[in-house]
C-alpha cells in the first residue's frame, strides 16, 4: 500500500472523479438487481457516498432529492449507534423520518459503513421505493392515515447485517410485514448488493492511492463544493424576498428568503401547524426542497455534495407542516416536499427571471393502482409518479412530459411492461391537448393517459396537487393547466379526483390521468407569427386558441 | 400420546413432587411477569398466561392465567420449532410471536415469549409467556379495529423470531418493537418483564433437572402426559356417546354449525361447515379454535390440574382452510376472541341439553371495551384496554354467578376504580348490577352490570365489539334467555346513542359511555322457583316486582 501522500491536483481529481463513477456503479447495480418495476424502470431510486462522518461526498444517477437523504440517514444512524456499535461488515436500514429516513416509510435506505485498516472511512448508501411496506393501505401510502403507525413499518435505523451476517429476526420482520414480501426481499438484496459494490471500489481506490490521498481528495471535493456554491450566490442580486401561496387544501405556505454575502437563507417559519393527515414533510425533508432550490438558482451543473450546502442556512418551527413531530404521518410528504420548492422557486423567479423558468405542473402525481393480475391471479400493485409540462423561460418554450424537477433522472414504465406485469390496458399515452400556458415562451405540455382496468375490485389511489391552481406564468405569461384523474365508469359516467384513496374500479372502467401544462413566458401576443404557425402544425395550439390568446390567424 | 416409559428408577413420590413444580414454577412466572409489567392490562386485569411444553412443544402443565392464554404457549413453541432449524435454537434464545400464522394463535396485541431450556446440550423445556400488549402499532390506537380487511393493518407482525440470542437482546428487534408502538414505554417495559418470567422459569427448571436429573426430569414430564391421557379417557366413558349437531346465528346474520361426536375413545367438533372467512378482524385462527375446543374438553372431562397434551390426546378438530375457524392470510384477527368465545358457547350450547354438568349459556362476550384520549392532567395519551365482566348461566343446582368474567378469562381481574381513574383520566361514575329484566328461571341467571366511565376530556374515542347483542344468552329447560350485551353513549345535551359494534366513536368531556353486560340464561321454567327465593330476589333488588308478578307469578 502507497503511504506517501498524494497531494498532486491530477490524483486528486481522478479520485474524486472515481468517486463519482462509484456512485453511479452502484445505481447500476441496484437497477440490475432490483426485482420491482418501480426501482429497475422508474429508477425511484438513489446513490451515495459519505464521507465517515456522513458528509455528502457523490452520489449516483437518479432522484436528486433521494440523494440529499442519504447524508442525513446515515449521520443519523451515527448518533444511534455511538460508542463502537458501527462495526466492518455491518448493515443499516432506515426509512422513517423520525431517524434519518426523511421522506416516508416506502423509501428504505440501506447503508454500509467502510472499514480500511479497522477505521471507518466513508459510507455507501442506496434508497429506493419499496412497494409495499405494510400498513393500512396496500402499498402502504394512504390519503386517510393520521399518524406515521398507519403508514407500514418504521425502521428506525437498526442493523440489518452484523458483522457480514444477516440478522434473520429483521429479515423475517421485513418480510411478515410486507403485502409483497418476494418483491421487498428482492429488492432489499438489492440494495445490499449495491451498497457493497460501492465498499469495494472505495477499497480499491485506498488500496490504490492510500487513505491520506483519498481523504484528502474528499476534503477537496467538499472545499470546492463549497466555493462553487460561495461564488454562484455572491453573482446574485442579494436581498430578502418574501411569498405567500394558497394551497388546493387552502392552507397558506409562507416563505422568507435571503440572499447576502453568499450565504442563502430560507425561512419557513410562519407556515401552518402540522397537517392532521399525510401531509407533512420533516425537517430534513424541507432542507433537501431548500437544496434543491439553492441548487437551481447558483446553476450547478453535475452532482451536489454536502460542501455545496454549506452555505445554506432553512429555519422551521417545531409542530408545523414543515417540522412536524415524530408521530405525523408523512405518507403524501412529496407533494409538500415539491409545493415547497415550488414555492421558493416562484419566490424568488420574478427576481432571477433570466435563470429560473415559471412554474411546472409540480406535483409528483403520485398515481397507485392496484388489484388482481385478470391472467395471473396475482396481487398487484402499480406506484407511479405521472409526468407533465415544466414552465417556459425567457429563451424557450418549456419541456413537454417530463417528470417534476424533484425526480430528475427517473423513467416512466413502458406500456408494454405495465400492461405485461399489472393486468391494465395502457390504452391512450399522448400530449395533453388542453389549454394554458400560453406565452412569447409557451409552457410545456402535460400528457394524458388511460389506464383501462381488467379486473373487478381494483382499486385507485392518487394525491395531486396543482389541481385547484394552476401551475404559475411569468412577465404576462397565462398560468398552466391542472392536474387531475378522471374515471370514466363503464356505464359512461365521468368522476374527477384529485385526492382520493382506494376508490373501488371494476372491469372495463378507463382510468384518465391529466398533467398539467407548464406555466407561460411574456405576453402571448408577443410570440413569434412563425412560431404560433409551427405551433398550429404541430397540434400544440388550435387555431382558437392561436386567434383568441395569441392574436395569430391563418 | 404413547406412554414410553424411561428406564430410570424414579419412584411416583419425585414424580409427582416434580409434576407439582413444574405447576409451581407456571405460578412463579406468572407472580414475576404480574409484579414487574408496567400495564395495568397485565398488572391488574391479568390478561396474561404462563406456562410450561416439553422440548417438542407439548403442554406440560397447565400454566397459570387465562386458560384461553395458556393453550396458546404450546402451538407457539411448535410453530417456532418448525420455523428454525434444531441447531438455531440455543441456550439464552428468546422467541418472540404474535401473528395467529406465526404461532401466535390469537391477535397481534398478545404477544408471545419462549425460551429454550437445555439440559447439557439436550432441548428438554420450554418457558413461555403471553400477554395483552396495549399498542402494536397498526391503523387505530390500541391496534384492534373493527374496520381492519388485512393482518397488515393490525400492527407489527412478529413472525416467531429470536428477540434474544445466547442471553443478549437483539438490539435491531427491540428498536423495531419499541418505533412500531404508540406506547413505546409501556411496550418496553412489559417486555422485560416477560422476559424477567421466562427467565425466572428457566432457573427453576433448571434447578429441578439439576437436583433430580435430566432422566428422571424427563420421565416426569412423559408421565404426567401419560396421566393426563389416562384421565382423560377415562371421563370420555362416562360421557353420552352420540353425535350432536348445532347451528346458530350469530349477531352478525352469519350461521355457525357445529357436529361433535363423542365415542369410547374420541371426541371430535367438526367445524367443517361453517362460512367463509370474515372480510373483517372477525376470525379466529384454527389453532384459536383449538383452543376453545379445548377448554370445553376441559370442562367436560374435568380434572384440571391434568390440562397437558396427553389429556387433548382424544380430541380431534376438523375445520376447513378458507373458513372463518380456520382462515388464510392475510385474514385480519383483531377482534378474534369473539370468534373464539362464539365457538366455545356453541360447542357448549350444542351439547349442554344432554349434559347436566353444563349450565345454560353466559353472556359469552368478552366485551372488550377500548377508551382511548389525552389525559387531562399529564396531557399524555391513554388508552383503556379492557374485558368486562357479566352475568352466567343458571346450573341445573343453582343461580348463575353475577358479575364475572367469561368462562374463556378464567383468572383475570377487573381494574379497580382508582386505577383507572388515576390511569386514564375519566371517572368511574357507577358500578352494579345490570338491571335488565331477562334470565328469569327456576335457577337464575347471573346479572350482569352497568358500567359508567365519564369522559374528562375532549377528543377521547370508544372502541367496542361485543357479542350477544341481537342474539341473547340462552336458556335451558324453559328459561328465559338473558339480556343483551350493549354500550350507551350518553351525550352531555342528554342524547343517547346504542351501540354493540362501534370503532373510534369520538366522546368528548361530559360524555358518559354506560356499558351494559348480559344476565345469563336461565334454567326450568320461572314458575317453579321457591317462593321464598322470589321474594329474596326482590328484597335484594335481583328482580323488580313487575317481573316478580308477570314471569315468576308471584302471588302479591
Amino acid at each position: 500500500m502507497n503511504t506517501e501522500p498524494a497531494t498532486d491536483p491530477i490524483t486528486l481529481e481522478i479520485i474524486a472523479s472515481a468517486l463519482q463513477a462509484t456512485g453511479d456503479q452502484m445505481f447500476a447495480a441496484l437497477r440490475r438487481t432490483a426485482m420491482s418495476a418501480i426501482i429497475y424502470e422508474v429508477l425511484d431510486a438513489g446513490t451515495a457516498i459519505t464521507d465517515a462522518a456522513g458528509d455528502l461526498v457523490s452520489s449516483g444517477a437518479g432522484i436528486p432529492t433521494f440523494v440529499a437523504v442519504l447524508d442525513r440517514a446515515i449521520k443519523r444512524i451515527c448518533e444511534l449507534h455511538a460508542g463502537g456499535e458501527i462495526r466492518p461488515g455491518d448493515v443499516f436500514i432506515t426509512n422513517d423520518p423520525a431517524y434519518g429516513g426523511v421522506t416516508h416509510l416506502n423509501d428504505v435506505v440501506v447503508a454500509l459503513p467502510v472499514f480500511a485498516d479497522g477505521e471507518l472511512v466513508a459510507w455507501t448508501a442506496n434508497i429506493a421505493h419499496w412497494n409495499d411496506v405494510g400498513g393500512m393501505a396496500p402499498g402502504s401510502i394512504s390519503t386517510h392515515a393520521t399518524e406515521i403507525f398507519q403508514e407500514g413499518l418504521r425502521l428506525p435505523a437498526v442493523k440489518l447485517l452484523a458483522a457480514g451476517e444477516p440478522v434473520r429476526s429483521v429479515f423475517e420482520i421485513l418480510r411478515a410485514n410486507s403485502r409483497l414480501p418476494d418483491f421487498l426481499h428482492g429488492d432489499l438484496w438489492a440494495g445490499i448488493a449495491a451498497a457493497r459494490v460501492g465498499e469495494r471500489r472505495i477499497l480499491e481506490l485506498i488500496q490504490r492511492y492510500g487513505r491520506p490521498a483519498f481523504e484528502q481528495a474528499v476534503e477537496g471535493v467538499l472545499a470546492y463544493g463549497e466555493h462553487v456554491a460561495r461564488q454562484g450566490l455572491r453573482a446574485l442580486p442579494e436581498g430578502r424576498y418574501d411569498l405567500r401561496e394558497e394551497q388546493d387544501s387552502g392552507a397558506l405556505y409562507s416563505v422568507t428568503v435571503e440572499i447576502r454575502d453568499g450565504e442563502f437563507r430560507v425561512d419557513l417559519r410562519d407556515n401552518p401547524d402540522q397537517d392532521p393527515g399525510p401531509s407533512n414533510l420533516s425537517r430534513d425533508g424541507s432542507m433537501i426542497a431548500a437544496q434543491m432550490a439553492l441548487m437551481n438558482v447558483i446553476g450547478l451543473q453535475g452532482s451536489a455534495n454536502a460542501g455545496h450546502l454549506r452555505p445554506l442556512t432553512v429555519l422551521t418551527r417545531p409542530g408545523s407542516v414543515f417540522d412536524p413531530a415524530s408521530t405525523a404521518a408523512c405518507s403524501l410528504y412529496y407533494e409538500t416536499r415539491i409545493a415547497l420548492y415550488d414555492l421558493i422557486l416562484r419566490c424568488l423567479a420574478p427576481h432571477l427571471s433570466e435563470r429560473l423558468p415559471a412554474g411546472s405542473f409540480a406535483s409528483i402525481c403520485g398515481t397507485f393502482i392496484g388489484g388482481r393480475h385478470p391472467d395471473t391471479g396475482r396481487h398487484f400493485t402499480i406506484v407511479e409518479p405521472e409526468v407533465g409540462g415544466w414552465g417556459a423561460s425567457s429563451e424557450r418554450d418549456g419541456n413537454s412530459a417530463l417528470f417534476s424537477p424533484v425526480h430528475g433522472d427517473t423513467f416512466n414504465c413502458p406500456a408494454e411492461v405495465a400492461e405485461g406485469r399489472y393486468g391494465l390496458y395502457v390504452d391512450r399515452l399522448a400530449l395533453s391537448d388542453g389549454r394554458g400556458g400560453a406565452g412569447e415562451q409557451r409552457g410545456g405540455r402535460g400528457i394524458n393517459l388511460e389506464y383501462r382496468v381488467r379486473g373487478d375490485g381494483c382499486f385507485l389511489t392518487c394525491a395531486y396537487r396543482r389541481s385547484q391552481h394552476p401551475p404559475w406564468s411569468l412577465s404576462g405569461g397565462e398560468p398552466g393547466s391542472y392536474n387531475y384523474v378522471e374515471v370514466i365508469r363503464g356505464d359512461g359516467s365521468r368522476e374527477r379526483h384529485d385526492a382520493v384513496t382506494a376508490l373501488p374500479l371494476s372491469e372495463g372502467d378507463l382510468i384518465c390521468i391529466h398533467t398539467a401544462n407548464g406555466g407561460g413566458f411574456g405576453d402571448p401576443r408577443q410570440r413569434a407569427r412563425g412560431r404560433v404557425l409551427d405551433d398550429i402544425r404541430d397540434g400544440y395550439v388550435s387555431g382558437a386558441e392561436a386567434r383568441e390568446v395569441y392574436g395569430v390567424t391563418v | 400420546m404413547s406412554s414410553t416409559q424411561t428406564s430410570t428408577n424414579a419412584d411416583p413420590i419425585t414424580l409427582e413432587i416434580i409434576q407439582g413444580s413444574l405447576q409451581a414454577i407456571s405460578d412463579e412466572m406468572f407472580a414475576a411477569f404480574r409484579k414487574t409489567a408496567m400495564s395495568a392490562i397485565i398488572y391488574e386485569v391479568l390478561d396474561m398466561g404462563t406456562g410450561i411444553t416439553d422440548g417438542r412443544g407439548n403442554l406440560a402443565s397447565s400454566g397459570a392465567g387465562i386458560p384461553a392464554f395458556v393453550g396458546v404457549l404450546d402451538k407457539a413453541v411448535q410453530r417456532i420449532l418448525q420455523l428454525h432449524e434444531p441447531g438455531d435454537i440455543k441456550p439464552g434464545d428468546i422467541y418472540v410471536t404474535n401473528d395467529p400464522y406465526y404461532g401466535g394463535v390469537t391477535h397481534l396485541n398478545d404477544v408471545v415469549l419462549a425460551m429454550p431450556v437445555f439440559a447439557g446440550a439436550q432441548l428438554v423445556v420450554w418457558t413461555a409467556n403471553i400477554a395483552h400488549w396495549n399498542d402494536i402499532g397498526g391503523m387505530v390506537p390500541g391496534s384492534i379495529s373493527n374496520e381492519a380487511t388485512e393482518i397488515f393493518q393490525e400492527g407489527l407482525r412478529l413472525p416467531g423470531v429470536k428477540l434474544f440470542e445466547k442471553g443478549q437482546p437483539i438490539r435491531s428487534v427491540l428498536e423495531i418493537m419499541k418505533a412500531n408502538s404508540r406506547l413505546p414505554d409501556f411496550l418496553q417495559g412489559d417486555m422485560w418483564a416477560g422476559v424477567a418470567a421466562v427467565r425466572v422459569g428457566e432457573r427453576r427448571t433448571l434447578e429441578l433437572i439439576d437436583k433430580y436429573g435430566a432422566d428422571t426430569f424427563i420421565t416426569a414430564l412423559q408421565s404426567f402426559m401419560s396421566y393426563g391421557e389416562q384421565l382423560a379417557r377415562h371421563a370420555l366413558r362416562d360421557l353420552p356417546q352420540g353425535r350432536f349437531y348445532l347451528e346458530e346465528e350469530q349477531d352478525s346474520g352469519a350461521i355457525y354449525r357445529v357436529t361433535v361426536e363423542i365415542t369410547a375413545d374420541e371426541f371430535i367438533v367438526d367445524l367443517r361447515d361453517n362460512p367463509d372467512q370474515d372480510p373483517g378482524p372477525n376470525n379466529a385462527s384454527r389453532d384459536g379454535t383449538m383452543v376453545a375446543a379445548q377448554m370445553i374438553f376441559m370442562n367436560l372431562t374435568g380434572a384440571h390440574a391434568s390440562a397437558n397434551a396427553g389429556h387433548f390426546c382424544p380430541l380431534t378438530l376438523l375445520t376447513r382452510p378458507g373458513s372463518v375457524f380456520d382462515p388464510n392470510p392475510p385474514a385480519a384477527f383483531g377482534t378474534y376472541y369473539e370468534v373464539e368465545v362464539r365457538i366455545y358457547d356453541l360447542i357448549w350450547r350444542c351439547l349442554a341439553p344432554h349434559f347436566d354438568q353444563l349450565p345454560a349459556g353466559s353472556f359469552a362476550s368478552i366485551c372488550g371495551t377500548f377508551i382511548g384520549g389525552t389525559h387531562p392532567d399529564t396531557g399524555r395519551h391513554f388508552t383503556i384496554v379492557e374485558p368486562e365482566v357479566g352475568g352466567w348461566g343458571a346450573s341445573a343446582t343453582r343461580d348463575g354467578n353475577s358479575a364475572i368474567f367469561s368462562g374463556f378469562h378464567g383468572d383475570t381481574f377487573n381494574c379497580p376504580a382508582e386505577i383507572a381513574e388515576a390511569r386514564y383520566g375519566l371517572y368511574v361514575e357507577q358500578l352494579a348490577l345490570g338491571d335488565e329484566p331477562g334470565g328469569e328461571g327456576e335457577r337464575r341467571g347471573g346479572k350482569g352490570i352497568v358500567l359508567d366511565y365519564r369522559v374528562r376530556a375532549d377528543g377521547c374515542f370508544l372502541t367496542c365489539a361485543y357479542t350477544r347483542n341481537k342474539h341473547r344468552p340462552w336458556a335451558v329447560n324453559g328459561g328465559r334467555e338473558g339480556s343483551p350485551n350493549h354500550v350507551e353513549i350518553i351525550r352531555r345535551d342528554g342524547s343517547v346513542e346504542r351501540h354493540a359494534v362501534i370503532t373510534a366513536a369520538e366522546v368528548n368531556e361530559g360524555d358518559v359511555i354506560r356499558i351494559h353486560t348480559g344476565t345469563g340464561g336461565g334454567q326450568g321454567d320461572p314458575r317453579r322457583r321457591p317462593r321464598e327465593l322470589v321474594r329474596e330476589d326482590l328484597r335484594n333488588g335481583y328482580i323488580t316486582e313487575e317481573i316478580a308478578r308477570s314471569v315468576y307469578e308471584l302471588a302479591p
